[in-house]
């Protein structure tokens, strides 16, 4: 068990009385692929976020290899024991793609690129001069230049064509499966929920069921 | 990749961004540059104009003291002697209403000593000074003097009146503006000998600069020892001058500027000249108090003097002077602050520009310390260029500026300062100096200032801005820009 | 910025013309007969004149001592061995043998505006045994007496060197320096023999003797006096100049910086704009909104700085005065400054939105509108 959620509890500062996410315990094992589905407004992304060290919860504790992610502070947590891709990419728009990449962490972004399919010559390009699908991959590099055992994604396929969103879908089934990392999906599309080793459906800031998936 | 190579690439690769804050900060420092500059050479101008005021001290001998003084030696002379008495002269006049005395004193017992004023020329501020005779009745030899021919003569001494400076260009009469050269030059300390006239004798008498005159003792016109002074210039007023006394002998036309030892020597004095007053410009009005100070504790017998202040002008307008000053040192602190105001908002706006950058950067576990790092090396990377960009611009700045200031005054006063040559009182400030001496050069000291008030308005900028976006936690950050 | 850079460029005018005035440039009015006096009419016409701060009016004339006795040295019956000499002013300080240096007042204060008697003679004095406050009484030549207080001693240094036989009247020590109200009381309406007019502002100070000449032409003869204005004339327009060259580069700085916000503000519209274009907009219509909300916030902008703008003129008057000048510097937000920073701002504004909008507008929008979709 990698990453562990215990009797969290989570409301914006501004409407405390209502809850996004409400009392919610779950445990998150490496070398898995889960999925995070529900409608919208259900508090997927508001989970993914406290499991990204985004921001802390009201009440309850998020550990990560047993340890209590506050102790070593949120900061260290998202350097070293997560890693994000968000659905808009969120790349630095003055850097290349090989910098974007290192930004992650990583001394040899060539690897981890050719990894993802980018071609060479798109390596020392603006970043924004890459299509939608080349950008995600690159996100996705760098979520995996920083050697973290989690990897968080949130609708990565929400701005790709079917085709690109496959591509992508791949590449993070072979992050959990062959690289061995446990990789956290948000996402609304039932053939990227499908793909997953397990489905947490969430409802109203409560998880509502956890669906193993076998091959 | 570092803070710095991050803010390298920043700067670099989003130009036009770079380039819009390079010129803001290059025009609040040229700006700023050029305020100093402004207000340094509007306190130099200020201080000039005061100097041109002039200001300076009078000594002039104190009469209680010499009647104290003519009492004690008088004290110890019989009841009904006359006679000369250490200097005081007792006489007995017989007239219609009974017997009186006439006292008088001689040059020796009244004049104002030669080395106590140079006693007090020496002091440290003080940058000329003059001595004065007092004005001293002389037989005209060979010229005519100037008479009214509706007066009734025959109580005047049908003389001329010599008045001997040290230095004429400190004449009192000189100083005021009221005699200015019409042809040739003032008299200074190293002539000896010679005269400046009215241009009402020389024109009476057709004399010209260069004619010699003749003045002898007016008790012995028939026999003393003529004395000769060459013509060096010829005076006109702008007022006549108040006589001393009644008669033609004192008019306005009839006074003749000599030499500081020719006055005695015309006279046929027998004990020494006769120094009336002295006169001690001080050489900045800003010290003026504290030279009053060092001047009364030279070691001179002070019983003797009045030490009159002649600094009525500046006293009067000090206040005005003050106002000045502030207003100058107010247009820099107004400038100031206007720009830390706006480059606070320009920063502002910048940084609101780089939420999402900052949000990524945090997402994936950048310490905010090390963000506000990079935003600042970049802010400073441009600064910096800005700054350098804006000293290499200061000096052409400070020509245009100087330019301004100074103008066609250079030209006019260039002119002005030919003519006047020799010719005006000392209290001006060389023209050519006020004009081009206006200095609004862009020191190094300025630009120091300038480095350091830029500086320090890119750290609080950047600080106080960073401050708004780093009270917010990355999903809010998120939240916003999605 | 503007306002108070604006309001101090007047503030140092008030003082460069405060400073002026106390140059006491002057014009000398001095009478070509002795019988053909300048009136007091003539002098209230000189002192309506707009150019004229001060006048300074003397007259000369002999009485005789009722309650005193006076300094001579002959024995001469003539009435001129029997009078006193008074000099009448309104300034005894100015125009004088005390401002020259041939007299020096040893005690007491100087005729003038508020301060009204006689100064005499210290050997006078001595010799009376007169002080301060003392009254005297001194009768004209038709028997008119008039009573006088002593406000001043003077001496002159050159009273021992007078020559025998001079008369009362010629005697230094029967100098009598009066009020010209005192003296006009004793001696009715007689006129002044010089008047001294003070020029408010030393530039025009021929333009006063020209005046003066016009009207006082048969009678008297004019010079002039502006020494020490001609001295400071030169660093006191520098002032002047350092000031609104200040004010010059405010301008110039506040447009360049205007117009760099701006272009960043557009630059950041970028978006917004790529979209109205391509739904239809015309480019004309999107510069208009643009140009409107920008003056729109301008508008604001000098609203806020108009109302601010008066509460720091009270703030500035305060810093520039606290020396407790006599001269009330008017640091007062005035309409014309309203004026001009509008006139001019609207000028700034467009000029800016054309600046920063050219760009974005010449840019096709499909380029701008991928650039942001990625």
């Amino acid at each position: 068990m990698v990453l562990e959620v215990k009797n969290v509890q989570y409301s914006y500062k501004s409407q405390k009385e209502k809850e996004i996410s409400k009392n919610v315990s779950m445990q998150f094992e490496e070398k898995k692929f889960y999925t995070i589905v529900g409608a919208s407004g259900a508090g997927k992304t508001t989970f993914l976020s406290l499991l990204a060290g985004l921001d802390l919860p009201v009440r309850g504790t998020i550990l990560y290899d047993g340890e209590d992610i506050q102790k070593k502070g949120l900061n260290y947590h998202r350097k070293h024991h997560v890693s994000l891709v968000f659905q808009n990419y969120n790349l630095i728009d003055y850097l290349t793609t090989e910098e974007n990449v290192r930004l992650g962490g990583t001394k040899k972004p060539q690897d981890l690129l050719e990894k993802v399919n980018i071609p060479c010559e798109d390596w020392k390009r603006n970043v924004l001069q890459l299509s939608g699908g080349q950008q995600q991959r690159v996100a996705i590099a760098r979520a995996l230049a920083s050697n973290a055992k989690v990897l968080l994604a949130d609708e990565p396929t929400g701005n790709l064509d079917e085709n690109t969103a496959g591509e992508i879908i791949e590449l993070l089934k072979r992050t959990a499966h062959e690289l061995g990392k446990c990789v956290i999906v948000v996402t609304h599309s039932k053939y990227l929920a499908a793909q997953a080793d397990e489905i947490i459906m969430i409802k109203d800031g409560c998880i509502e069921s956890v669906t193993e998936l076998s091959d | 990749m570092n803070s710095f190579q991050m803010a390298w690439r920043s700067v670099i690769r989003k130009p036009v961004k770079s380039i819009l804050l390079f010129f803001v900060v290059f025009m609040i420092s040229l700006f700023f540059l050029s305020g100093m500059a402004s207000r340094n050479a509007s306190i130099a101008t200020q201080n000039k104009t005061k100097q041109a005021v002039g200001a300076g001290f009078l000594i002039e001998a104190n009469e209680a003291n010499k009647r104290n003084r003519a009492d004690e030696i008088l004290a110890k002379k019989t009841e009904g002697e006359e006679g000369n008495f250490d200097g005081v002269n007792v006489e007995k006049i017989e007239t219609n209403y009974g017997t009186s005395w006439r006292v008088s004193y001689d040059n020796s017992f009244q004049t104002v000593l030669i080395n106590d004023m140079e006693k007090i020329a020496a002091v440290s501020g003080i940058s000329e000074y003059n001595i004065t005779t007092a004005v001293t009745a002389v037989n005209p030899v060979d010229f005519s003097r100037i008479e009214d021919d509706d007066v009734d003569q025959s109580s005047d001494l049908l003389c001329v009146s010599l008045i001997g400076n040290k230095d004429m260009a400190l004449d009192a009469n000189v100083l005021s503006g009221n005699v200015t050269i019409k042809d040739g030059r003032m008299i200074t300390e190293e002539d000896a000998n010679v005269c400046v006239i009215s241009e009402e004798l020389a024109e009476k008498n057709n004399l010209s600069v260069g004619n010699r005159i003749q003045f002898n003792d007016r008790r012995n016109v028939e026999n003393g020892t003529v004395f000769g002074a060459e013509i060096v210039g010829i005076y006109r007023v702008q007022q006549k001058m108040t006589p001393v006394m009644a008669g033609d002998t004192y008019r306005s036309e009839n006074i003749i500027f000599t030499d500081l030892g020719f006055p005695e020597k015309a006279e046929g004095s027998t004990s020494g000249a006769l120094y009336e007053k002295a006169y001690f410009k001080v050489a900045d009005v800003n010290q003026y108090d504290e030279i009053k100070k060092e001047i009364q504790k030279v070691d001179i017998g002070w019983e003797r003097y009045d030490l009159i202040d002649n600094n009525r002008n500046i006293d009067k307008m000090s206040k005005n002077f003050n106002d000045l000053e502030n207003v100058s040192q107010i247009l820099v602190i107004v400038v100031a602050r206007a720009s830390l105001i706006i480059l606070f908002l320009v920063f502002v706006f910048w940084m609101k520009g780089r939420v999402q950058e900052i949000g990524i950067l945090l997402a994936l576990g950048t310490p905010k310390i090390k963000i506000f790092g990079q935003i600042l090396l970049e802010a400073s990377m441009i600064a910096a260029a800005a700054l350098f960009l804006s000293f290499a611009a200061a000096p052409a700045t400070s020509d245009i500026t100087a330019d301004y200031l100074v103008q066609q005054q250079v030209q006019k006063a260039t002119e002005q300062s030919v003519l006047e040559e020799g010719k005006v009182a000392k209290n001006a400030v060389d023209s050519e100096e006020t004009v081009t001496g206006v200095s609004v050069a862009v020191t190094p000291e300025l630009m120091l200032y300038d480095w350091f008030g830029v500086a320090l308005l890119v750290v609080i900028s950047v600080g106080a801005a960073g401050i708004l976006i780093a009270r917010k936690n990355p999903k809010d950050i998120f939240s916003e820009i999605s | 910025m503007i306002l108070s850079t604006n309001m101090i460029l007047r503030a140092t005018a008030d003082s460069k013309t405060a400073i002026g005035e106390k140059t006491k440039a002057k014009v000398v009015m001095e009478i070509l007969k002795g019988d053909d006096r300048i009136t007091p009419d003539d002098v209230e016409w000189i002192k309506d004149l707009e150019e004229v701060s001060t006048v300074n009016c003397l007259a000369k004339n002999d009485a005789f001592p009722i309650n005193f006795q006076l300094v001579t040295g002959s024995d001469s019956t003539e009435a001129t061995n029997q009078k006193a000499s008074l000099l009448s002013y309104d300034n005894l300080e100015n125009d004088s043998g005390f401002s020259e240096g041939v007299y020096r007042l040893v005690s007491g204060s100087y005729i003038a505006g508020d301060i009204k008697g006689i100064v005499i003679n210290s050997y006078l004095a001595d010799s009376n045994q007169l002080k301060l406050g003392d009254l005297i009484e001194l009768e004209n030549t038709n028997g008119k007496r008039v009573s006088l207080e002593i406000v001043g001693i003077f001496l002159s240094g050159n009273e021992s060197k007078q020559p025998e036989g001079m008369d009362s009247v010629n005697r230094i020590e029967n100098q009598i320096f009066i009020d010209n109200i005192s003296y006009s009381d004793l001696f009715e309406t007689d006129g002044y023999a010089k008047v001294a007019v003070y020029c408010k502002k030393p530039e025009q100070l021929n333009v006063l003797e020209e005046e003066l000449n016009k009207y006082l032409s048969d009678k008297a003869d004019s010079t002039t006096s502006d020494t020490l204005y001609q001295q400071m004339a030169l660093p006191l327009e520098q002032i002047t100049r350092a000031a609104k060259l200040m004010l010059a580069l405010t301008l110039l700085a506040g447009t360049v910086i205007v117009s760099l916000l701006l272009c960043m503000w557009m630059r950041t519209r970028q978006k917004e704009t790529a979209i109205f274009i391509s739904i239809g907009k015309s480019k004309a219509s999107i510069f208009l909104q643009v140009f409107m909300e920008s003056f729109f916030v301008f508008a604001f902008a000098v609203l806020g700085s108009c109302c601010l703008g008066n509460f720091m003129a009270g703030i500035l008057q305060g810093f520039l005065t606290e020396s407790g000048t006599d001269i009330s510097l008017e640091v007062l937000l005035q309409f014309k400054d309203i004026g001009l920073l509008a006139g001019l701002g609207s000028l700034l504004v467009l000029a800016a939105v054309i600046v920063s909008l050219l760009p974005i507008l010449r840019t096709n929008p499909k380029e701008t509108l991928s650039k942001m979709e990625g």
